[in-house]
């Protein structure tokens, strides 16, 4: 086998599994979406609408068509960047859409690198002083946050940094290409809440990889060869226990986008989920389609990424998963039963 | 049988205090979701316009919120909803999960494959926005926000039952079972329930935990809020819009779901530990031998031509201190020369070696005694020496070969890069000259093709090539003296002879002295210049192989 075929062929295995499981997930949504009944003609024309003028509506939308001919249209639509346009506002669901998400983007990768950063951080040097002041201090901390609304860790901080000691604002937002300091002004406290969750979920997984790492012959071959501590630490042990932390932090998106719901209504973001949200109060089903479009579509991207990377850095673990691929059991013996 | 199993779990479980602890807290939060709406001190629905966003007092114990209703009566009046609410999703959850995680092993590829995509896909959706969309398209109620919960559960539970029924296929009692030709159901009824119910209950207990917290996060947002009835949910999000006239209001029912969640998940981490020991029980415990009376005495040091390596008095103790597991050890190593350190698995004989290396494992102490590297560069003693120190010694001085070579090297790293970074840790040169270096280095301890090998990860290599880069690693950089602890013990007959072959070449090639540590008596009587019998931690012989076991060298030559 060519190194191109192998690398083609692991493109291939990368990319099948996120795009039927992309098909599945829009499908579902666009489903509950149309089974929800919303009545779009009714509820934009109101009380006194015609029969006519509801038919004529409904064919705008499309909604005259069979179920499966209008998943069809919508996803291929969706995919050339045509979202429909909103029930009550008119205005072309992508524009919106493409408004508000540079907004949660913006503040998700900030979120992403406290969380990394912080919970890295954190879970290293809790397994490199396993047993200490603050190893006990850090495993405190995450189970404290696992049994705390992930929302308080937001009020706390306003409390705190914005009505206490005035230093930062409680909500509001500057894009970050008009203003990257006032970016980050607004920026920094929802994005410290939003990293709250992932940077605990890390920080345990990272220390109790790294111990077990750690405990691994290989750090001992490491030293063996004099390789100095640090060489061992990061280039040996946390390459390997990098992988388990890095798959938690791919569970950890779809919690990301979910905390950043809920961290726009706190801070007064103007992003994707403030748009869903509102639309939800309205029925306006091609606007939370589409919200929920995205949101597939980055979680599914994230997770090609974070496989990516695991694959470069793991390439053992990548393949030792392909070759222990189970036969399921009992099925061959099932006949004599 | 499996119902008397887990009552035990159970019951051992709530020998923990913590366990109790929760276990009581969770019978409370039963009793008040039951009963909460009539305990209730006031009605939790009457306003009082007079008494409005008052503190705690002795009218209203926790205070009143902006439209005067009593906060704990509608704490109390809420339990019900809220748990409710989580039951609701957790059931839901636990209904969607379970039987299609167990069909997903029995039904044939095809349907795993899409079961498992189809599980994929719900994991993309984050609770929140899932609920969003469905109190959208459904309209806004508890149970639209607690079935778009609940279908996201699902997963969870497809993946715990998923993994310990096939935790459970792959072991003995069951296909022995099938062997017997009992029936998949049967095995399904016998074996199945009791291994996967435990699983399940902590998960449910887990899945409450978050149920409860994310209820409350909805919420906030307003979603499953129906007003005026109570959640907890619904008076913290209410309380959110009072923060800087009380802005302690939320700490009374974020306490509260802490305290549930908190409750919920300690009395998991009770059953699950207590469940994991049950597994462990079985197994035996590894006491430390007791020192025997008659313990042998130990042989003087005899001094070699040209020592490399010189050990005297060597103490180590193990058990952090506790226990004393070589007493007093002395030896010289010269170069050239081949020495072997035998003796049974518990004699000392590694304890030694690591000690000699500097590579104990926590818990074990060099207690006394000396370690000097003579000859080459300048003596080194080895008993002072900080990880610095140890890291200019380990590579450039000594070389140390393993057993079961392969744990040795990062397993995610191709293993030429491996020799190429300890190359470099002891000498400036440039990485293309590392890399010609490897190359040649792989050739010298016979790899047949070294630029395949360069390429390859460890769990690609047989027991003997693994050896062979190991070895390679070793001598990289070109110390004087080689210790080999059990080197050959892992390989087969032939290979072991051929790895044995190169250590004789590069001893001789090269003038190293060679500490080779085994248990195997015909290598050592074999392959040794000279023996040292280790017995209790101590040496109680040593001599050429010859003289100290004169019939096995008989036999041998």
């Amino acid at each position: 086998m060519s190194p191109i075929v192998g690398s083609l062929r692991a493109i291939v295995r990368l990319v099948s599994v996120p795009v039927t499981v992309f098909l599945i997930a829009t499908f579902a949504t666009y489903a509950l979406g149309a089974a929800g009944g919303a009545n779009p003609a009714a509820t934009v024309l109101g009380q006194d609408a015609t029969p006519g003028q509801i038919a004529q509506l409904n064919h705008q939308f499309g909604l005259d068509k069979p179920f499966l001919v209008q998943y069809f249209d919508w996803l291929g639509h969706a995919l050339t960047g045509n979202l429909g346009v909103s029930y009550f506002t008119s205005i072309p669901v992508a524009t919106s859409i493409s408004q508000a998400f540079p907004v949660d983007l913006s503040l998700a990768i900030l979120a992403l690198a406290f969380a990394v950063v912080l919970g890295g951080g954190a879970g290293i040097l809790a397994a490199l002083r396993q047993g200490g002041w603050f190893d006990r201090a850090v495993s405190a901390v995450c189970s404290g946050l696992a049994t705390v609304p992930p929302f308080l860790v937001g009020i706390t901080l306003i409390v705190v940094f914005a009505v206490f000691f005035r230093l930062l604002p409680s909500g509001g937002y500057v894009p970050f290409t008009q203003n990257p300091g006032q970016w980050l002004r607004f920026a920094l406290l929802p994005s410290l809440a939003l990293s709250a969750e992932g940077a605990a979920a890390i920080a345990r997984q990272l220390r109790t990889s790294l111990v077990g790492a750690l405990q691994e012959n290989y750090v001992l071959g490491a030293a063996a060869r004099g390789l100095s501590v640090r060489r061992t630490l990061f280039r040996h042990a946390l390459r390997n226990a990098a992988g388990p932390a890095l798959t938690v932090l791919g569970v950890q998106i779809p919690l990301l986008i979910g905390g950043a719901v809920v961290a726009e209504k706190m801070f007064a973001l103007p992003g994707v989920a403030q748009l869903a949200l509102q639309a939800g109060t309205e029925r306006d089903v091609p606007v939370i389609q589409g919200a929920l479009l995205v949101t597939i579509a980055v979680v599914l991207v994230s997770n090609i990424v974070v496989n990516a990377v695991l694959l470069r850095i793991t390439p053992q673990a990548a393949r030792g998963t392909r070759s222990a691929r189970r036969r399921p059991m009992l099925q061959a013996t099932g006949g004599a039963a | 049988m499996s119902g008397v199993r887990r009552a035990g779990t159970l019951r051992r479980a709530l020998r923990l205090t913590s366990a109790r602890i929760a276990l009581g807290i969770i019978l409370l939060i039963i009793v008040l979701a039951v009963f909460g709406g009539a305990l209730a001190p006031q009605n939790p629905l009457t306003q009082n316009p007079d008494a409005v966003l008052r503190g705690p007092g002795s009218a209203h114990w926790l205070g009143t919120d902006y439209l005067g209703r009593d906060v704990l009566s509608r704490l109390m009046a809420g339990t019900g909803r809220s748990v409710v609410g989580a039951l609701e999703a957790v059931g839901i959850g636990l209904l969607l999960g379970v039987l299609p995680g167990l069909a997903s092993l029995w039904l044939g590829r095809t349907y795993e494959w899409i079961s498992l995509r189809v599980v994929d896909a719900f994991m993309t959706l984050p609770y929140v926005v899932l609920a969003v969309a469905v109190t959208g398209f459904f309209g806004n109620s508890l149970t639209a926000a607690m079935t778009a919960v609940g279908v996201l559960i699902a997963p969870l539970y497809f993946r715990v039952t998923r993994a310990a029924a096939l935790g459970l296929t792959r072991t003995q009692y069951v296909e022995a079972a099938e062997l017997f030709g009992s029936s998949r159901r049967r095995i399904l009824r016998t074996h199945l329930w009791s291994k996967i119910l435990p699983t399940l209950a902590v998960t449910t207990a887990q899945a409450l935990a978050s149920a409860l917290l994310i209820v409350s996060s909805l919420a906030f947002l307003g979603l499953g809020v129906e007003p005026p009835l109570p959640t907890w949910g619904e008076l913290l999000s209410s309380d959110l819009d009072y923060l800087s006239q009380q802005p302690w209001a939320p700490l009374f029912p974020g306490l509260l779901i802490m305290l549930v969640a908190g409750a919920l998940n300690a009395f998991a981490d009770a059953i699950r530990d207590t469940g994991a020991a049950n597994d462990l029980s079985g197994a035996d415990t590894v006491s430390a031998a007791d020192a025997p009376d008659d313990l042998p005495s130990g042989v003087d040091l005899v001094p070699v031509a040209e020592p490399v390596l010189r050990v005297e008095g060597l103490r180590v103790t193990v058990n952090g201190g506790r226990t004393e597991a070589v007493h007093g050890v002395s030896f010289e190593v010269g170069r050239g020369e081949i020495v072997g350190l035998v003796g049974e698995s518990g004699s000392g004989k590694s304890l030694t070696c690591r000690a000699v290396t500097g590579l104990l494992a926590p818990g074990c102490e060099r207690s006394a005694g000396t370690v000097d590297l003579l000859g080459g560069s300048g003596p080194v003693d080895l008993a002072s020496l900080d990880r610095a120190g140890w890291n200019k010694v380990r590579g450039p001085r000594i070389g140390i070969v393993f057993q079961d070579p392969a744990s040795y090297l990062n397993p995610s790293i191709q293993v030429g890069k491996q020799l190429v970074e300890a190359i470099r840790a002891h000498s400036d040169i440039s990485r293309t000259e590392a890399r010609a270096r490897a190359i040649e280095l792989f050739t010298s301890v016979g790899l047949r093709e070294p630029e395949t090998v360069y390429r390859q990860y460890p769990h690609e290599l047989s027991g003997g090539m693994a050896q062979r880069v190991l070895i390679a690693i070793a001598i990289s950089g070109d110390p004087d003296l080689l210790i080999a602890d059990e080197a050959t013990s892992a390989l087969d007959v032939l290979v072991q002879a051929e790895v044995l072959d190169l250590l004789r070449g590069l001893v001789q090639d090269r003038g190293l002295a060679l500490l080779l540590v085994t248990h195997d008596l015909a290598v050592v009587a074999e392959f040794c210049d000279r023996v040292l019998v280790c017995d209790r931690g101590r040496i109680v012989e040593q001599g050429p192989a010859a003289n100290v076991w004169p019939e096995l060298v008989g036999a041998e030559s």
